[in-house]
């Protein structure tokens, strides 16, 4: 009897039929799980580490004390720092030059890590395809326009009660709210 | 000190110069003297005192300053007894040769050449010694030599092959490929006394085929339609991420590491963090252990669904491909939402994780495990009985027990000829030891065996994640060890002593103590091994991976002769390969 089933189930295709019946019950509940990407784009969570940006505080000062911390966790070398005393202030140092050069970034996150005062944020920007590729190394500039970009809400200036304290900052916890 | 090594001590009285026992890593180390490596390496895979059946990997380190200038590490693992053991030799410069034990274990044809091509050590007695991962015309020497620069020797832009915009192109015409090139992909000849012609035909398979999982060239021999040699020909993908550890302070390599196997990256992380941690000594909170082994079985099952939809499109069933792939989206999209990459994650930092789960995270979690089981179920619908997936998977490839122990295989390719290794229930990890499952196991080794271990894998790892959910405990995620993790961020900007210590370890890395380790991880293709040798500075003297696909290609020429040339393309997937992690 089993052998005669089996037979039977041989000649019938029946596991092709099987297989054809998860198919086509798929094809009656059809939900497609696709985008179509340049017109549709999908919601990035807070957390994605996209293009690097530089941020600035609320009354427009950048952020970065020039510290090269950095560019010394980077593992690929993308960051490069000049830093430079704040003319006017000798106490206070800022980043003359600051260069990343996004052709070699593997987009890790341990820069914004490194930051110890939160000056370097990672924003949902992907859509960087350029044809030459000399653009990709961004300077200052550049990347603090990303940042005012990305990120409309800026961390509180505060006042200081001490020139030697100034980077001691009291941050955000964690990043400040992206544009959705 | 461990029998085993008394035993050896007394056997070998001038052979075994020094024996070794870190109890607190649980290591067992033997010097041996070189010449005389083979006769105690026959003794460790025969004795059933020893009884070192299974090969784990070579390696080899350079000291420049020291007389006898090379040491070649080799490390076994013992299935019945389940013990490591590492073996070491050293050669000098003038004379850098070493007996091949590639009679012993098959398996170390291909990690001897690795050695020889990286290293310079020369083994007397190996059957085909050529480089492997480097093009076999690289004359600048062998990179992992520590008076090799980093950077390589000369600019990019010197390289010849290069081609220049401003010069016209040159014309490409064919050329007749000399016999004696032809030579190393053949097969010894045989002589055939028949006045009938007979010929082999080379035809090369590779590097930009679709169905090789990446740029891996073969080329095989063939006698009509059947294989008679298959050599594989690696290093398109070779990056030198072991010579570029050297340079890098320990925390700096993690990303690195995602790009080995970067299918499921975080196993890797895992691998490469809990090596490092085994040489600090490090204990990790148990919120963390737990996260841990969830996001690991995670990205197994990430690993199996593509490995499952890859293979069944190599093999002609398209549906599968889009199946499992939507349920890799929803664990991706998870992986984003926890660390904000869908790939590369970087994940695991030394002594912990880097973000902690969300409640939203663990409930999304839970109803993907919910449905999970039936989408399983779907995928067998299609497969487990078709017909031609059948014809196409049983009895191809097949590899008995002994030959896959002696050829150092492990993973899902062990499992199916039906050896219960699994380093999570051998040296229990991360929340593994806490939670009920079972290793699936083979009993033919053939690719259709392959095919339902991993399945079977997918249900037991959607098992571990759920209990690992009801466990989850509450508690840090990263250990406290201020000298080695950095101090949280808010403490950084209030506490000048945070301060200094986060602008120590980003700056200069931690030190670990002096010493060297293996460890290894089940990784979805197999056991992923790091090996790390530190001399005390920041950086890793020594960083050797063993990486599954790797170890798995030097069987190839093994379990691909004899069969159809079409069912070439179902021995490369049953490996589940990836190069990035196979060329390293």
């Amino acid at each position: 009897m089993t052998k005669f089933t089996a037979w039977i189930k041989t000649i019938i295709f029946y596991e092709i039929l099987v297989g054809m019946k998860a198919t086509l019950s798929h094809l009656l509940h059809y939900k497609p799980i696709t985008l179509q990407y340049p017109h549709e784009k999908r919601t990035l969570p807070d957390s994605y580490r996209g293009m690097l940006a530089l941020l600035r505080y609320d009354d427009g000062t950048e952020k970065c004390v020039g510290c090269d911390l950095c560019e010394a966790a980077c593992p690929s070398r993308v960051i490069k720092v000049f830093s430079a005393e704040v003319p006017g202030e000798p106490t206070k140092r800022y980043a003359k030059e600051y260069y990343m050069d996004m052709t070699r970034c593997l987009f890790c996150g341990l820069c914004v890590d490194a930051c110890p005062v939160d000056a370097l944020g990672m924003t949902r920007e992907f859509e960087w395809a350029v044809y030459d590729k000399r653009q990709l190394r961004l300077n200052k500039e550049q990347l603090l326009a990303i940042g005012d970009r990305s990120y409309p809400v800026r961390e509180k200036r505060l006042e200081f009660q001490h020139p030697n304290v100034a980077f001691f900052n009291v941050a955000f916890k964690g990043l400040p709210e992206k544009e959705s | 000190m461990h029998p085993l090594l008394d035993t050896l001590k007394t056997k070998f009285p001038e052979a075994v110069l020094a024996v070794q026992e870190d109890k607190q890593r649980g290591d067992l180390s033997v010097r041996v003297a070189a010449p005389r490596l083979l006769e105690v390496a026959r003794f460790l895979h025969d004795d059933p005192v020893a009884a070192f059946d299974h090969i784990t990997d070579i390696c080899s380190a350079d000291y420049p300053d020291d007389q006898e200038r090379f040491e070649v590490i080799y490390h076994f693992l013992s299935l019945p007894h389940g013990i490591r053991i590492r073996v070491k030799a050293r050669v000098t410069e003038e004379h850098p040769v070493v007996p091949s034990i590639t009679s012993v274990w098959k398996g170390a044809d291909f990690m001897e050449r690795e050695v020889y091509d990286l290293m310079g050590i020369k083994f007397s007695g190996h059957p085909d010694l050529r480089r492997i991962l480097m093009p076999e015309d690289y004359d600048e020497g062998h990179p992992l030599r520590k008076d090799f620069p980093a950077e390589g020797r000369g600019w990019r832009s010197r390289f010849d092959f290069l081609p220049r915009l401003d010069e016209a192109p040159v014309a490409e015409t064919g050329r007749d490929i000399p016999e004696a090139e032809k030579r190393v992909f053949r097969t010894e000849p045989q002589p055939s006394s028949s006045s009938r012609r007979t010929e082999e035909l080379l035809l090369n398979m590779g590097p930009q085929h679709p169905a090789t999982h990446g740029v891996l060239r073969v080329v095989l021999e063939l006698d009509g339609e059947r294989i008679t040699k298959a050599t594989a020909d690696l290093g398109y993908l070779h990056r030198g991420v072991e010579k570029l550890a050297e340079g890098l302070a320990y925390m700096q390599i993690i990303p690195h590491t995602d790009r080995l196997d970067y299918v499921c990256s975080m196993t890797n992380n895992y691998a490469y963090v809990r090596t490092v941690e085994k040489l600090l000594g490090l204990t990790i909170p148990e919120r963390a252990e737990y996260i841990r082994t969830i996001v690991a079985e995670m990205q197994r099952i990430i690993g199996h669904l593509f490995w499952l939809g890859t293979q069944a499109l190599d093999i002609g069933a398209m549906t599968v491909f889009f199946w499992t792939f939507r349920e890799r989206e929803v664990l991706l999209d998870l992986f984003e939402k926890l660390c904000g990459a869908r790939l590369t994650l970087n994940y695991f930092r030394i002594g912990g994780v880097d973000s902690d789960f969300t409640p939203d995270l663990v409930e999304r979690l839970r109803a993907f495990l919910k449905d999970f089981p039936a989408h399983i179920e779907e995928y067998e619908t299609l497969l487990q009985t078709n017909r031609i997936w059948v014809a196409r998977t049983k009895d191809v490839a097949v590899i008995s027990a002994e030959d896959a122990i002696n050829f150092g295989l492990t993973g899902p390719v062990l499992r199916a000829s039906g050896v219960a290794y699994d380093v999570r229930k051998l040296e229990p990890y991360g929340a593994y030891g806490k939670v009920d499952w079972e290793v699936p196991i083979g009993k033919n080794g053939d690719t259709y065996d392959r095919y339902w271990v991993r399945m079977e894998e997918l249900r037991q790892s959607s098992r571990i994640i759920a209990q690992c959910l009801d466990q989850l405990p509450e508690g840090p995620i990263v250990a406290d060890a201020p000298k080695i993790i950095p101090p949280p961020k808010a403490h950084v900007m209030r506490d000048m002593e945070s301060l200094i210590h986060h602008f120590i370890i980003f700056t200069q890395g931690f030190k670990p103590p002096k010493g060297e380790t293996y460890c290894a991880t089940e990784a979805p293709k197999g056991e992923l091994g790091f090996f790390i040798i530190s001399d005390g500075s920041p950086r890793p003297y020594r960083m050797k991976i063993r990486a599954p696909s790797f170890v798995h290609m030097g069987a190839f020429d093994h379990m691909a002769r004899g069969y159809l040339i079409s069912d070439i393309v179902t021995i490369f997937g049953t490996y589940d390969i990836v190069m990035g992690e196979c060329d390293r």
